[in-house]
């Protein structure tokens, strides 16, 4: 195995663009979408559903569902190309390089099997160790997403379970093999808010002690802050702005973000200030506009945004955006 | 488990006399009808006291709890208008339906549920295309244009099969084909949406992330899941088996239950008609129990359900 | 994948495009065609020919086909074209009014059923349960002997033997519907059940109805004419595909052409029908709408 470099990015996915080809014509639900992720870190994927990000993180898996397909770009994971792997090379890599948890814990076990049959499957289709030893592996696990019982959840039927010690469970599986990389799927969306805290914490936990990167989906802002190292913020399937944690939070380049942002609700203020909502509907993937793919909604928008789509610029070190006003000539500062 | 299976099995029983007793009052009418037809001879004063008195309500009431009595007691159905006994008629000719019903529901089931799951699995490309084309072709089919080809191939042109009866293992052949392709193409359409509703469950692109071979997946996943959808296709398709068995067993003079059935009403008997129709009612709520039963002892979620507090979930729950 | 199909945008019109590709389905269309043939064929029975179905030619004048006798005569000698025509008006007439009149039974028991819910619901479907595992034959035979015989009377029982169907489909679109907001909010502003159901419900519930009449149909035809076989139909010597063929079966050995005849002429129906309905369905049930 070789040395952990913190400098050479653990996955990489450049120019990738994922098409859906549909009767009424070509949804294309991704386009040019790069990041890096470097390991050991958490890169937050942020945008409202719709905006690609659930179909770019199973492409990361190769797990695109029919009729989706990469059309461009490339994925690389550790120095391998993940869209040339053969079937027998992608069944060794999922679950054992990368694992993925996903948004609905109530959907993801197979309600025919125990939870113990489900995690002995996942190590023994990885690893050739005896029956008893990848039980104990298992019990461990569990205890270490915080599951009381270990041995008795082994024989407990996924129905019998609530909401949020299926989430456990499913993280628990994603960690059997410890991964490098967990790819968490707006893992706390159809649960409680209260046991959304603990699913974090948890998550966070597991990244810390086993040194594994994670990129982390959602479209909640507030959870970034908490987590995310670095953060992707997508609209209409691009790229809207890309940044460490602090230069998106306060040195916000996009309007999008700052709409994103206004959304969050502050506990901590008790301001009569209005919980803000970004204007008007998510965009059409059928029916791009010509223009920034935000330009219908955005309050700053000028005449090119709607002509013309902007490039995605750095403005910063390590900081992009793709908005007409971080051009040179373009003298607007939008924190005004 | 004990407990829930009593409870289905007692629930049989209401319902049973409630089938029974629908029978009774929709088949009364046809002794008034052998008595019409009698008045239309002209034996006026005599019979009209006798219509009174069969026709009258209290009388009908009576006549049916005797009958139900006989029946739970002695497990007698009556007697024909030739002192035969119904029980010994029935008893015979079931033996035939029995056989043939079986029989079709096997070739159907045999050939028609791998033939759905081969079309689920290879959803929307040729093998898909192919069993759903073959399928629809078939429905089209009535059986009596099947009954026509066969005995034309085989009984008139190449003359190894008889035209009708059923003395031999010979007179089984063409009954069951006829049956056995019916209930194909009805067991593929029916498992062919089962399979593709699990395929389409989330839990198997978890699997999939898990890095579990498509194999394995499908054998052992997709597999044990299907296998109580599998089993109530398998329940209706024994029905649906048995009911055109009653249709099939015209065509080719078979003496079963189907072609006692039609000739009963055709000449009018209550006592036969009844007999054939608890014979009937017994079975398909045989039917009905045994894949009940056998569904609950497949889902981890009845039998743990039914294990806690002897009571059924409703299927809707299962999410 | 999922989420993006429903986020697509709704088309502006469900019954135009909807259309659109129905036409589109050759195989459908062509089917459409010959069925409508048949149909004004048979409608126009009395205008194509004499409208002699009953004469019965003598033992020596039964040629085969002849220019009086297009496709021969059958069993008993009745001129063949002229009962096939006569025999399918009668057959369509009953299999469409039966099929017409379980759905439109069966998607009022449904609607009920589905936008009440409750005990009413419960109860409702425990009968169309118990309904819908009666063997046709046996109701055919039930409502033989409750109305007599003869006429057509299997028609009420062929119409009862598709309430079950229509009612699961309709119950399960109107419930689908009746979770939605704007029923909601349709009630809080104070419209009442009867209005809901007019202008929410019914529009919503025309697609589904629809498509499951269309791939009903193939079945009404055969189970018509498998009752008509079996001698519960209308009484000799009125024609009806099914006892057409029941009649030369007899002839199987010396002149096959006249029970094949009428058999290729139903399965024509059911075959063309069947692709109609699998077309209709294709074209306008939601799953396959965006997809």
């Amino acid at each position: 195995m070789n040395e952990i470099n913190k400098n050479i990015p653990l996955l990489s996915v450049n120019d990738l663009t994922v098409e859906f080809p549909m009767p009424a014509g070509t949804l294309r639900a991704v386009s040019a979408l790069s990041y890096d992720v470097y390991p050991g870190e958490v890169m937050g994927i942020v945008g409202e559903s719709g905006s690609g990000k659930s179909v770019a993180a199973s492409s990361v898996m190769h797990l695109l569902q029919k009729p989706g397909r990469v059309t461009e770009g490339s994925i690389t994971f550790d120095g391998r190309d993940v869209l040339s792997m053969t079937k027998k090379e992608l069944n060794d890599f999922r679950g054992k390089e990368i694992s993925m948890i996903f948004q609905d814990p109530m959907q993801c076990l197979d309600p025919s099997f125990t939870v113990g049959s489900q995690l002995m499957e996942t190590v023994r289709a990885h690893e050739k160790v005896a029956k008893a030893e990848a039980r104990g592996r298992c019990v461990d696990v569990l205890a270490s997403v915080g599951i009381k019982d270990p041995e008795s959840m082994m024989k407990k039927y996924p129905f019998e379970l609530s909401g949020g010690m299926r989430q456990r469970v499913m993280i628990a599986i994603a960690l059997l093999c410890r991964p490098k990389l967990l790819i968490a799927d707006e893992p706390t969306t159809a649960l409680d808010v209260t046991i959304q805290e603990q699913i974090m914490l948890l998550l966070k936990k597991a990244c810390s002690e086993n040194e594994m990167a994670m990129v982390f989906i959602t479209h909640n802002f507030g959870l970034v802050a908490d987590i995310c190292d670095r953060v992707t913020v997508m609209y209409g399937g691009r790229v809207m702005e890309q940044g460490s944690c602090d230069d998106i939070f306060y040195s916000t380049a996009h309007p999008y973000t700052c709409g994103l942002m206004q959304a969050i609700p502050k506990a901590d203020l008790l301001s009569e200030e209005r919980l803000t909502s970004i204007e008007g509907t998510p965009l059409d993937p059928m029916a791009p506009p010509a223009g920034c793919p935000f330009a219908p909604r955005c309050n700053k928008a000028m005449d090119i945004c709607h002509r013309e789509c902007p490039e995605l610029r750095e403005i910063a070190k390590g900081h992009r955006a793709r908005c007409w006003l971080c051009e040179d000539d373009a003298e607007v500062s939008i924190h005004g | 488990m004990i407990r829930y299976f009593l409870k289905r099995l007692l629930l049989m029983i209401p319902t049973f006399f409630a089938i029974l007793l629908i029978a009774y009052l929709m088949t009364s009418n046809l002794t008034g009808t052998i008595v019409d037809a009698m008045s239309a001879y002209g034996e006026g004063d005599a019979l009209d006291s006798f219509y009174e008195k069969i026709d009258a309500p209290d009388n009908r009431v009576t006549k049916f709890v005797r009958y139900c009595y006989d029946l739970v007691v002695h497990g007698e159905m009556g007697k024909t208008s030739s002192a035969t006994f119904i029980k010994d008629e029935v008893a015979f000719r079931l033996k035939y339906t029995a056989g043939v019903a079986v029989l079709g529901f096997l070739v159907s089931i045999l050939i028609g549920i791998p033939l759905g799951v081969l079309a689920a699995v290879n959803h929307n490309r040729w093998p898909d295309h192919t069993v759903s084309t073959f399928s629809t072709f078939l429905a089209s089919i009535p059986s009596y244009c099947l009954v026509l080809v066969l005995v034309f191939i085989f009984s008139l042109w190449l003359g190894i099969l008889p035209v009708s009866g059923i003395d031999t293992w010979k007179g089984y052949v063409m009954p069951v084909i006829v049956l056995g392709v019916g209930g194909m193409s009805l067991a593929s359409r029916m498992t062919r949406s089962a399979v593709l509703e699990i395929l389409s469950k989330p839990y198997l692109t978890v699997l999939r992330a898990k890095g579990l071979p498509e194999w394995k997946i499908l054998y052992k996943h997709v597999l044990k899941n299907a296998v109580v959808p599998l089993l109530s296709v398998a329940g209706n398709i024994a029905v649906a088996a048995l009911c055109s068995t009653l249709i099939v067993e015209n065509f080719f003079s078979v003496p079963g239950i189907g072609a006692y059935l039609v000739n009963a009403v055709k000449g009018r008997d209550q006592q036969r008609l009844l007999g054939s129709v608890v014979v009937l009612a017994l079975i398909i709520m045989g039917i009905g129990f045994v894949t009940d039963m056998l569904g609950v002892l497949c889902s981890p979620k009845f039998r743990k359900q039914i294990g806690k507090n002897g009571r059924k979930l409703s299927k809707g729950a299962d999410e | 994948m999922k989420t993006h199909a429903s986020e697509m945008k709704k088309h502006p019109n469900p019954w135009k495009t909807g259309l659109q590709k129905f036409i589109k389905n050759t195989p459908a269309v062509v089917a459409a065609v010959v069925f409508i043939l048949i149909t004004l064929s048979c409608v126009l029975a009395p205008v194509i020919t004499d409208g002699d179905y009953y004469t019965i030619t003598k033992e020596d004048e039964r040629l085969g086909f002849t220019s009086e006798h297009p496709l021969g005569t059958d069993a008993l000698g009745r001129d063949l074209l002229t009962r096939l025509l006569y025999g399918g008006r009668a057959t369509l007439k009953i299999a469409f009014v039966a099929l017409i009149c379980g759905a439109v039974a069966g998607s009022v028991i449904g609607l009920i059923s589905g936008y009440f819910g409750g005990k009413s619901d419960t109860l409702i479907m425990r009968l169309v349960e118990a309904l819908s595992s009666v063997p046709v034959i046996l109701l055919v035979v039930a409502v033989e002997c409750a109305l007599g015989w003869g006429e057509g009377n299997y028609m009420y029982a062929i119409a009862l033997s598709f309430i079950p169907t229509f009612a699961k489909v309709i119950r399960a679109a109107v419930i689908d519907i009746v979770g939605n907001e704007y029923i909601e909010a349709a009630r809080a502003l104070g419209c009442g059940h009867f209005s809901i159901i007019c202008k929410h419900i019914i529009r919503n519930i025309t697609a589904p109805f629809v498509v499951q009449v269309s791939t009903s149909a193939a079945e009404a035809l055969l189970t018509c004419t498998v009752m008509g076989y079996l001698g519960f139909g209308l009484d000799p010597p009125l024609p009806e595909l099914g006892n057409i063929v029941a009649v030369n079966y007899k002839l199987i050995r010396s002149r096959p052409e006249t029970a094949v005849i009428p058999c290729i002429l139903i399965v024509i129906c059911a075959v063309s029908l069947n692709l109609i309905g699998n077309g209709l369905r294709d074209a306008f049930s939601p799953e396959n709408r965006s997809a």
